[in-house]
């Protein structure tokens, strides 16, 4: 017998004692090396923000930079009402889009009556690279969803197990601990307004560089695959799937890329709105409104963007306006001012520095 | 199948597993099966190899024990006064009668040329056999290991000698630990021809004495009187066996992980370009390879011993806190130390007192004085043991040379051995003196680091070079303006690998004086140990050079 029956309740104690302690200096370790995204790729917070939302949203939009640079969520607030959420995050991979939906609908009480889908990430068949995987899927909460996430899109030297215990994936971070890790350690820095990322600087759109010729323009099996899983998930709850394209100037989206879609949503009875088709209807000027030179719209061109966006989502798919209701004005009116202090304090910042310095929510 | 992979502690626990459900009598054979796997997982074809070796070794052992029983039996028939010769086994196995056990036991009064004469053609029988196994499986490992070292050398003449005739490269890849097992079944074979160790008659048994997976990678070479002793027990788990085997496992992944890995791409930059890193350089490579090295090797070797202590079985040691050796011999009796067992019990003791070199002893009298020829049989044994040393090591020449340099230091210290016996004679007070011991133990620490440095640089040239340049090109301004920050790791990683250091310092100082750490660390406290143990697996866990980012790094024994 390896256990004396004497020393059975001295070994549970050590035994208890030895196990709580070890999670919780594992845990303060984990914690204390998980990078923050305060200070460098902050684009790493944008989706494990998501759960600190007290309410649930008509509009839920999935995607890369497409989504969260380029739609202002506050002001398809402010122009008609529209309670929306960005979950997106920098190349977020079309079967990413599929999990965080999954996600969503597990989360939220009532599912969103529209999901806006950017369908950049169709050119990708397989996961690009692993920092990408890791601010896709490390800011989902675990579930079963998550681990199905990470299983379709690991890299060959991935494992799911240092997505459950990231410490064994950031392990190395304990050489840069500075003081962000510290003061952020209790609870992460804010990084968006409901996942719109507010960026206030601008730098005109100038030279745009040619597209390099692709073998093949046809989109991969994996991401064909993973869009009709969305239209179905979507068919099933009722939700109306819309498809965009953002109306950024590159990387560059090919006509054959926008053929296939084309048929994908006629064959499907879906929406598909190519934005870079009405630029001048929306009334984009690339010269102020985008802050990389044509790459990502900045707060005043996604301003322009979604207050076009938010008259077809009123007009179009009827979304109600919620503007009546005290509950939803109370937290928008937070998250407004917080939107409104950040681009100003952004706009001050330019003006006295020439760069922004802020990306954080105060 | 690293032993720091996670492929490896699942394996481990499967095997546990499996070893625990299995009845007591047949757990050896979850060890034979498991050992089969690790072997065959790394390279199925290897086990050709292992398996040969094994067929080979228990074939001639039972025609050797074979003759030894027939030569019990036809002396004991000599005896006038011998009982039942049914009872009689083998000499060192099986169970007897009360009584007469043995010819040696029984009155001595046959003819006493017979029994000589019996006793003779036994053992020439037993020789033979002996021979002819030592020949097939030291020439298994010859032919996989230094078929192209040869080859090469070869070429290398006939391109001397102006010939353009070359001999292609066979490019043999050589068994995992070969040289390891090759040794452990040598051993018992020389035993079971000394009748030192008892017969092992189950094949199977004799498998998992030469494939027992935590030790044929990288040793330690173990004897089977020892090994035999627990090996085949298939004692229960026990919680003590389990944890000690958990901690010494992660003692291992310490110094492997904390240390060695940590700090190999600087040794392994600084190698690489030894041609800018020279002089000063040079002595901080020599100094971090010892230390890379030691962790590197000792740890395999804590990770082996705790794997083999989880399932009862208990491994010999193969370091005893080398760096604070004294001298060089007393270097090589602490690192290493069943490689060093085994050239001394095998080669360097039946070479230095065989007939023949006595002979040559006796014939050296007059032209060398009695003195010096009565050493000269322990001077060329030596040196020829070290040369073998140096060809175990590797197939090159640099290994070679390695191993001369240190037989050469030790018979030049032999030679000077009644000088410092004057010496101390004279001071008596020094051996006490801490300074005096620290100046020993530095002493010894850059004799034995200089001698390494043909294990690290490629060519015996260039290594000479190397040592050359702390003369010729000292370069202290470089390493005062640039320092060690710029060999491809930063000093955080300095700042870990020495916090590791003064750990594993801290706990061989620990361990002085016991047979093993753990028992003193047993004594204090548990809730101290506990957080003893804890810094230690969570410094592993953070600043171990593993996982995203790193190559798992294979063990440098590994190689040989």
């Amino acid at each position: 017998m390896i256990f004396g029956r004497k020393n059975l309740l001295s070994i549970c104690f050590k035994a208890l004692a030895a196990a709580a302690a070890f999670i919780l200096v594992f845990a303060a370790l984990q914690r204390l090396v998980t990078p923050k995204y305060a200070s460098y790729a902050i684009e790493g917070g944008l989706l494990r923000e998501y759960y600190d939302s007290s309410m649930d949203h008509d509009v839920i939009f999935l995607g890369d930079c497409e989504v969260y640079a380029n739609f202002s969520t506050v002001a398809l607030w402010e122009e008609y009402g529209i309670n929306s959420y960005i979950r997106g995050s920098p190349q977020q991979l079309i079967w990413h889009s599929y999990y965080l939906l999954e996600d969503t609908l597990r989360h939220a009480k009532t599912p969103p009556k529209v999901v806006v889908l950017s369908v950049m990430a169709m050119q990708y068949s397989e996961p690009q690279h692993e920092p990408y995987n890791r601010l896709a899927l490390d800011g989902m909460a675990l579930s079963k969803t998550k681990i199905d996430a990470i299983r379709s899109s690991r890299m060959p030297d991935e494992d799911i197990l240092s997505y459950v215990f990231p410490l064994l994936r950031y392990k190395d971070n304990w050489r840069d601990i500075g003081l962000e890790d510290f003061q952020y350690f209790f609870k992460d820095p804010r990084v968006s307004i409901n996942g719109f990322m507010v960026r206030s600087d601008t730098m005109p759109a100038g030279f745009i560089p040619a597209p390099l010729p692709r073998a093949s323009y046809d989109f991969g099996e994996k991401p064909l695959e993973y869009l009709e899983k969305i239209t179905n998930l979507c068919a099933e709850n009722d939700i109306e799937l819309v498809l965009i394209k953002a109306p950024v100037l590159y990387p560059h989206w090919f006509l054959q890329w926008d053929e296939q879609i084309l048929g994908f949503a006629e064959e499907n009875n879906l929406i598909y709105i190519n934005f870079l088709g009405y630029t001048d209807v929306i009334g984009l000027d690339y010269s102020k409104h985008t802050f990389n030179a044509g790459n990502h719209l900045n707060i005043f061109g996604a301003e322009v963007l979604s207050r076009y966006f938010g008259k077809i989502l009123t007009d179009e798919l009827g979304l109600p306006d919620h503007r009546q209701n005290p509950v939803l004005v109370s937290i928008w009116n937070d998250l407004a001012r917080e939107y409104y202090a950040l681009i100003d304090l952004q706009l001050s910042e330019i003006s006295t520095h020439g760069e922004i310095l802020t990306f954080l929510i105060k | 199948m690293l032993f720091t992979s996670s492929a490896f502690l699942l394996f481990l626990a499967v095997l546990l597993a499996l070893y625990s459900l299995t009845p007591q009598k047949y757990r050896w054979l979850v060890l034979l099966a498991g050992s089969m796997a690790f072997y065959g997982l790394a390279e199925p074809l290897f086990l050709l190899y292992i398996c040969s070796t094994i067929a080979i070794t228990y074939i001639c052992t039972m025609l050797i024990s074979g003759a030894w029983l027939r030569r019990d039996k036809k002396l004991l028939e000599m005896m006038s006064n011998v009982g039942d010769l049914a009872n009689a086994d083998d000499r060192s196995g099986g169970t007897r009668r009360a009584g007469i056990t043995s010819y040696r036991d029984a009155p001595a009064d046959g003819d006493k040329e017979l029994r000589r004469q019996v006793r003779g053609t036994a053992k020439a029988v037993c020789k033979r056999w002996m021979l002819l196994c030592l020949f097939l499986i030291l020439g298994i490992l010859s032919v996989v290991k230094y078929t192209d070292f040869t080859v090469s050398n070869v070429n290398s003449m006939l391109s001397f000698f102006g010939s353009s005739k070359r001999f292609g490269i066979f490019g043999i890849i050589v068994p995992m630990g070969i040289s390891f097992y090759t040794f452990q079944a040598v051993g018992y074979v020389v035993d079971v021809y000394r009748e030192k160790a008892k017969i092992e008659r189950n094949p199977l048994k004799l498998a998992l004495f030469i494939s027992f997976f935590p030790q044929v990678v990288q040793g330690p070479i173990s004897r089977f009187g020892e090994l035999s002793k627990t090996l085949y027990s298939g004692d229960p788990l026990t919680r003590s066996g389990a944890a000690r085997g958990a901690h010494r496992i992660l003692w291992g992944f310490f110094k492997k992980l904390v240390i060695a890995d940590r700090l190999w791409p600087a040794l392994s930059f600084l190698t690489a370009n030894s041609d800018s890193y020279q002089g000063v350089y040079y002595l901080f490579t020599i100094a971090l390879y010892a230390v890379v090295l030691y962790c590197d090797f000792s740890g395999g070797i804590d990770i082996a011993i705790g794997v083999a202590e989880m399932f009862g079985v208990r491994l010999p040691e193969n370091f005893n806190r080398p760096f604070y050796s004294k001298s060089i011999q007393e270097y090589w009796q602490r690192w290493h130390m069943t490689m060093y067992g085994w050239f001394r019990d095998y080669v360097f003791y039946p070479m230095a007192a065989s007939k023949k070199m006595l002979k040559f002893s006796k014939a050296c009298r007059k032209p060398f004085g009695n003195s010096f020829a009565k050493r000269l049989p322990v001077h060329i044994s030596l040196v020829f043991v070290w040369f073998l040393t140096g060809l175990w090591h590797g197939a090159a020449w640099n290994f070679i040379v390695w191993g001369l340099i240190n037989g050469f230091v030790l018979m030049v210290s032999l030679e000077f051995a009644p000088l410092y016996a004057r010496f101390n004679a004279r001071f008596p007070s020094l051996s006490k003196n801490l300074l005096w011991r620290c100046f020993q133990i530095l002493r010894t620490f850059w004799l034995m680091n200089l001698i390494r440095s043909f294990d690290i640089y490629a060519g015996v040239s260039n290594t000479f070079k190397m040592i050359g340049t702390v003369t010729s090109n000292f370069s202290l301004d470089k390493f005062i303006g640039e320092g060690i920050s710029n060999l491809t790791l930063p000093i955080s990683d300095y700042i870990s690998a020495g916090a590791g250091l003064l750990i594993v310092f801290f706990v061989s100082y620990l361990g002085r004086g016991e047979s093993d750490y753990r028992d003193r660390l047993l004594k204090i406290k548990w809730p101290l140990r506990y957080v003893a143990a804890g810094l230690v697996f969570f410094m592993t866990l953070i600043m171990g050079a593993w996982g995203h980012g790193f190559d798992a790094r294979q063990f440098i024994y590994n190689m040989f």
